[in-house]
């Protein structure tokens, strides 16, 4: 099945990421454009969970060992350098996480194969594939041609609809032991950690008002809080936000963080980099304020102003207020 | 044991980025040169395990004259020896160019941790780190929030994020290339005056070996993103745009 | 009857004079080695240079020893209080030094007495009456202390919430505060009585000797029929008890609050008139902490030295009302107590030793300290020296971090490019001359937040639009622009500092300019104070170029304000350097009524933003901040609904405040370019 499009499944406990349903999505149109064969690749201790699911897929390589049974960058790289190997696909699409990004690099000194990162499009061109990728924090776009060989793709979240990785039948399942022994690695997995219990799940609040850099300081959140009271939401907040200390790591929502799609997502004084952008961009209504008009939170918001939020967000809930008492 | 923390010099997205006339690259002299924030990360984490367990630091840098400084800035902050690698311009994003070229200086000194950012800004061929750890045929894992070694430097223990905001522990045997998403503590502070005085005395090896003929990916075009749905801006001052937002919010039933 | 003269000793039996001799000498002897373990510490000291014009800083000392120095004004009753027990003390001091010339020099080597006839009797008025004001002086200062432990006044003078590091020796500096009133008010009175004593003995009258009180007292001795033997006894017991009382000072001096009667007078004569205004440049790159006592100049350790802990820095600093951890006298104890231990053992920073990093990142450098120190005692300066080592050592919280890493890179703090500082200008109608390219007459420094912060390029447009209608020949640096660098540099990153100053002097020099004008009192400090001098020309903030502007014609104004404002003085333009006056001048022009707030001048109360705290985490004290405090300062006044601000960090932090306080409505904070625009 040389030529094809292959992509490497990203799962916990049992089940599949949505990264996975968007890299089948992109992988289907792209096998359609090419007329070539579309295969996932899950490795895992316990293929059983992954028996009956109705996958984009023409066919389904479940690899079953002991040794796969949480991600180890060490493992996956020799299994998958060796099935990759065999099945010489032209296009593999990976996870743009920090599962994917561990692999790429392994995988295309092991194969010879170039990788495109930060990929949010693949296309067909006359049997040359065009990718586009985000750069520089999501502040410009780059294109690059792949006209021959295979290629490596890490494959940003939230850049294809998941439901298109999904169809109406269940491709056909191949069970296989690991090609190679995975004994005597030098990365050995250990154990989860207990996350922190979290007060709230973001993921269920309707409403969610996000403090990005801009917000400043720890004290200007109190604004916040109160617009966020109002609105009978939840505070959030970007990456930075919280390495700072200002809130808790389960307020965190990006690529590291929580994946959220509120109906009402206020950015404020975010600037949109792109991981943040994944955990957030499929909500119903995004509104942005931020001092740089640059900034490419704008892109994904359907409402923006480069007011300071500091001024708009007390006059909002004043004007929130306003509107509550009249009715 | 020793340490070896690679510093990446990369165009700074606080300034504007214009795009040379070529369309495929950025303009030279616009560029101004920052370190690579997760690179900072991980010369913090470096600087963390040669405070832990008394190893000896060497900062390498990347890129043009800026590398200096920011090897300077390693040294004022604890580094014990700073190396120079020089590289073009159009070079210094390309994984696989500095991957293959850094690895030739790297199998001439035994290092247990090699430390590098898990990815950084103008990358487009994935992480430096696993390209690195190919070539020199050790394992590599990146995404850590923390590194601790045993007192021998015979293996880590790290703390790996995934998505989700889960940590994962993981036991990796030295020597490896580490990945760093994010130190333990943020980096730390070095005065302007300290970083001046360093670079006066300051002996930088220089690695002068020709760069290995490799190329990760060849842009082909560099635009600012078309939005396919740009965001209708609220005019107006705060007040104004606060009326329009709550109306808005109103309509959308969402008060 | 025998000349008027005085016979010390001469009634007394010889073991008197011996015994006296002999402790005088174990006091003299206590005295020397004390003054020597503190001149040690003063001679271990840097040499700083601050010799120069000694004459004329010891004609200052003396000046500000009286009640015509700037302490009196502000503090009438403690001013008398000390002048009285100053003077008398110094006369009382120099009669006995007289006296003992006369009796063991020239008396016993050359043969012969001066204080004798009318010599004597002058000697003997003065020192009478010099003694009952000494006297005075004390009572009053004991009346003070009184009304400290019993009452609510003076609460400085009881450490009430001092913030030092060993609150339990309190009580060691009660006792020493109180010994030395003690031995002083001891002196006074035995020696009084010893005078009437004496003189109701040897029967002495108005003629031989002119001390009134002495005399007085005799006469009522008489008066209850004490009889000689009596009195003989009673006369020696009390010349024991003033000679001992006396004695036991004099050896006490050197390790008391005494001492400050040399130290302090030491810390007036070498303070230096720009301290604080114009910081030294550190002696190393690598700041010690105040390790060694060489890191001290020898100004500083007059300073820590003469010390007296009065508090009058306490009360008046924002930091400190405000909760945080800050007591500018707890600084100085802190020291106090550091410099006894060097020398000695490993040397070991003041930092995180004797005074903590939170105290140090609370100050304000608004130097409301320093100028209600008696002492001219320069606390700013030491605590940038200390912060200069945090730095160093990397502990600074987070934010400012970030702020220095802006500042370094982009030269501002907001973290936006170098090339974006003058968008705001943009909007500018018409365009801004362009300095760099263009010859002008004024050059107007704009300064960080006149530049980035949104709500302050309003306030720079409405500054452009007042300028080119009074046809002003200006112009801006636009993108060569840079942080003026003040605040950097009291934070204690002199690195930073220094770059962007060099920065900014290399763009000035390209430009052709007369004056610099600048809008940021900040800004306006370490142009004037800091920076080479400006081309020949004059640093101005623009409240000084519109006074002149008025006083000159050029600016007039069609209508007058008629309703009430009240004006805040921003540290940096009044305390540090002055500038009081053209700003309500310009105010007056404008026909407001300026109702003055209870702390105004040189009283005026920082509103927090400065010292580089405007871009740290915020960590408030337990209490209001000290911008809310002020708001209600202002809101308090009759009438007044404006707050006028001539500063862009008083307006945002007023602004701000306003809000927190709740006084949205009731006061509204402009700067003083807003009401000039409205009466044009």
């Amino acid at each position: 099945m040389s030529g094809g499009v292959v992509v490497v499944a990203e799962h916990a406990m049992g089940e599949l990421a949505d990264i996975t349903l968007e890299m089948l999505a992109c992988g289907r149109a792209s096998a359609d454009a090419s007329r070539s064969g579309l295969t996932c690749l899950v490795l895992t201790d316990d293929a059983r969970p992954f028996h009956a699911l109705p996958l984009a897929a023409d066919k389904t390589i479940v690899v079953q060992d002991p040794g796969l049974g949480s991600f180890n960058p060490e493992a996956y790289a020799k299994v998958l350098g060796h099935l990759l190997k065999d099945l010489a696909p032209r296009l593999v699409l990976l996870g743009n996480t920090t599962v994917g990004t561990d692999l790429a690099g392994p995988l295309s000194v092991a194969l010879s194969a170039p990788v495109v990162g930060n990929c949010i499009k693949v296309d067909w061109l006359d049997g040359k594939l065009v990718f586009t990728s985000k750069l520089y924090g999501g502040k410009l776009v780059a294109r690059s041609v792949i006209e021959r060989g295979s290629v490596l793709t890490l494959l940003m979240a939230g850049s294809y609809r998941k439901e298109r990785g999904m169809k109406d039948a269940v491709a056909p399942i191949e069970v296989r032991p690991s090609p190679v022994s995975l004994e005597g690695l030098r990365i050995r997995f250990r154990e989860f950690l207990k996350p922190e219990a979290a007060d709230i799940d973001l993921t269920k609040i309707p409403i969610l008002v996000c403090a990005g850099r801009g917000v400043k300081g720890p004290d200007n959140l109190k604004p916040l809080r109160e617009l966020a009271d109002l609105l009978r939401g939840a505070v959030c907040a970007t990456r930075p936000v919280v390495d700072q200390g200002w809130l808790p790591r389960t307020r965190q929502v990006g690529r590291s963080g929580l994946i959220v799609k509120p109906r009402l997502y206020l950015a404020l004084g975010v600037s949109g980099a792109p991981e943040h952008l994944e955990g957030m961009k499929d909500s119903e209504l995004i509104v942005a304020v931020n001092t740089d008009p640059s900034a490419p939170i704008f892109d994904v918001a359907d409402y923006g102003s480069t007011e300071d939020l500091l001024e708009v967000v007390p006059a909002l809930v004043g004007a929130i207020r306003a509107m509550r008492g009249s009715t | 044991m020793k340490v070896a923390v690679i510093l990446r010099l990369v165009p700074d997205v606080v300034e504007e980025l214009v795009i040379a006339d070529d369309g495929r690259s950025l303009a030279e002299d616009e560029i101004m040169y920052i370190t690579n924030e997760l690179d900072e990360h991980a010369l913090e984490q470096a600087l963390l395990l040669k405070e832990r367990r008394g190893a000896r630091l060497t900062a390498i840098g990347v890129g043009g004259d800026q590398a200096r400084d920011a090897l300077a800035t390693a040294v004022a902050k604890g580094a014990d020896e700073a190396v120079y690698v020089p590289l073009e311009a159009q070079d210094r994003a390309d994984s696989h160019r500095i991957g293959a070229h850094l690895a030739g200086l790297l199998r001439q000194e035994r290092f247990e941790v090699l430390l590098a950012g898990t990815q950084s800004i103008d990358e487009l061929d994935g992480s430096l780190g696993g390209i690195l750890a190919s070539h020199l045929g050790l394992p590599y894992v990146g995404g850590l929030a923390a590194v601790d070694t045993d007192p021998s430097g015979s293996k880590a223990t790290v703390k790996k994020e995934f998505p989700g905001g889960r940590l994962a522990v993981l036991e990796v045997s030295l020597p490896a290339v580490l990945g760093i998403q994010a130190a333990e503590q943020p980096p730390r502070y070095a005065a302007v005056s300290r970083i001046m005085q360093v670079k006066k005395s300051l002996q930088v090896k220089e690695w002068k070996a020709p760069v290995p003929d490799v190329v990760g990916v060849r842009i082909t075009g560099l635009a600012k993103p078309e939005a396919a749905g740009r965001a209708e801006m609220i005019p107006g001052d705060a007040e104004s745009v606060a009326a329009r937002i709550a109306r808005l919010l109103q309509e959308r039933g969402l008060l | 009857m025998t000349e008027a003269g005085r016979e010390v000793f001469d009634a007394f039996p010889e073991w008197v004079r011996i015994t006296f001799y002999v402790l005088s000498a174990a006091a003299i002897v206590l005295l020397v080695v004390g003054f020597w373990l503190r001149t040690r510490q003063y001679l271990a000291a840097r040499k700083d240079g601050r010799r120069k014009g000694l004459l004329r800083r010891i004609a200052r000392g003396i000046r500000e020893m009286t009640p015509f120095g700037p302490v009196w004004r502000r503090n009438p009753y403690s001013s008398v209080a000390h002048f009285l027990t100053l003077s008398g003390f110094v006369v009382l001091f120099l009669g006995t030094i007289i006296l003992t010339i006369d009796e063991d020099v020239t008396g016993l080597f050359l043969g012969f007495h001066f204080l004798r006839g009318t010599s004597y009797l002058a000697y003997s008025l003065v020192l009478d009456v010099f003694g009952v004001l000494f006297l005075a002086g004390v009572l009053m200062l004991v009346g003070r202390r009184a009304a400290a432990r019993w009452g609510r006044k003076f609460e400085r003078l009881r450490y009430a919430e001092t913030v030092s590091t060993d609150p339990p020796s309190f009580g060691r500096l009660i006792a020493d505060d109180r010994l030395f009133l003690f031995l002083l008010l001891l002196a006074a009175l035995a020696g009084f009585l010893t005078e009437g004593l004496r003189i109701y003995v040897d029967g002495t009258t108005f003629e031989q000797e002119w001390s009134p009180v002495g005399l007085l007292l005799a006469f009522a001795f008489g008066g209850v029929g004490m009889s000689p033997p009596t009195a003989f006894d009673l006369y020696l017991a009390s010349w024991w008890i003033h000679a001992v009382g006396a004695l036991a000072f004099v050896a006490y001096i050197p390790y008391s609050k005494a001492f400050h009667m040399l130290a302090g007078f030491g810390s007036i004569v070498f303070s230096d008139e720009r301290a604080g205004k114009r910081l030294e440049v550190p002696i190393s790159t690598e700041p010690t902490g105040f390790r060694h006592p060489s890191d001290f100049t020898r100004a500083q350790i007059l300073h820590i030295q003469g010390c007296v802990r009065c508090g009058l820095c306490d009360d008046v600093c924002p930091a400190k009302a405000s909760g945080l951890p800050l007591a500018p006298r707890g600084v100085l104890m802190d020291l106090k107590q550091h410099i006894a231990l060097l020398g000695g053992g490993t040397p070991r920073p003041v930092v995180g030793n004797a005074i903590e990093p939170g105290a140090l990142w609370s100050c304000t450098t608004c130097m409301a300290c320093m100028d209600a120190c008696a002492l001219r005692i320069e606390h700013i300066p030491l605590i940038v020296d200390m912060r200069r080592y945090l730095v160093a050592q990397g502990q600074l919280d987070a934010n400012l971090q970030e702020a220095l890493t802006s500042l370094s890179r982009y030269g501002n703090s907001f973290r936006k490019p170098a090339k974006a500082r003058a968008k705001w200008a943009q909007k500018a109608n018409p365009p801004l001359k362009d300095a760099r390219k263009e010859a002008v007459e004024y050059l107007w420094f704009v300064g960080d937040y006149g530049s980035y912060d949104p709500r302050l390029q309003e306030i720079s447009l409405r500054v452009a639009e007042v300028f080119s209608r009074i046809g002003l020949d200006y112009g801006i640096l636009y993108d060569a622009e840079r942080n003026s660098g003040n605040d950097v540099r009291r934070v204690g990153e002199e690195g930073v500092f220094q770059s962007l100053r060099d920065a900014n002097v290399e763009a000035l020099k390209g430009c052709t300019y007369n004056n610099l004008i600048t809008t940021d009192p900040h800004t306006y400090n370490t142009l004037k104070n800091e920076y080479p001098p400006a081309n020949g020309g004059r640093v101005l903030h623009y409240a000084e170029l519109l006074d002149e502007m008025i006083q000159a014609g050029r600016l007039r104004f069609s209508r007058k304000l008629g309703y009430r404002v009240t004006y805040h003085d921003p540290c940096y333009l009044g305390r540090y350097n002055g500038v009081y006056d053209a700003p309500r001048r310009v105010l007056s022009a404008l026909g407001v009524e300026l109702v003055e707030m209870p702390r105004n001048r040189c009283k005026s109360f920082c509103c927090g933003a400065g010292g580089g705290r405007i871009w740290m985490e915020e960590t408030p004290g337990p209490r209001e901040r000290p911008a809310e405090m002020r708001v209600k300062e202002a809101a308090t006044l009759p009438g007044v609904r404006t707050l006028a601000v001539a500063c862009p960090k008083d307006f945002v932090m007023f602004t701000d405040a306003v809000k927190a306080a709740g006084l949205e409505g009731s006061l509204q904070v402009r700067d003083l370019i807003e009401l000039v625009e409205e009466a044009l």
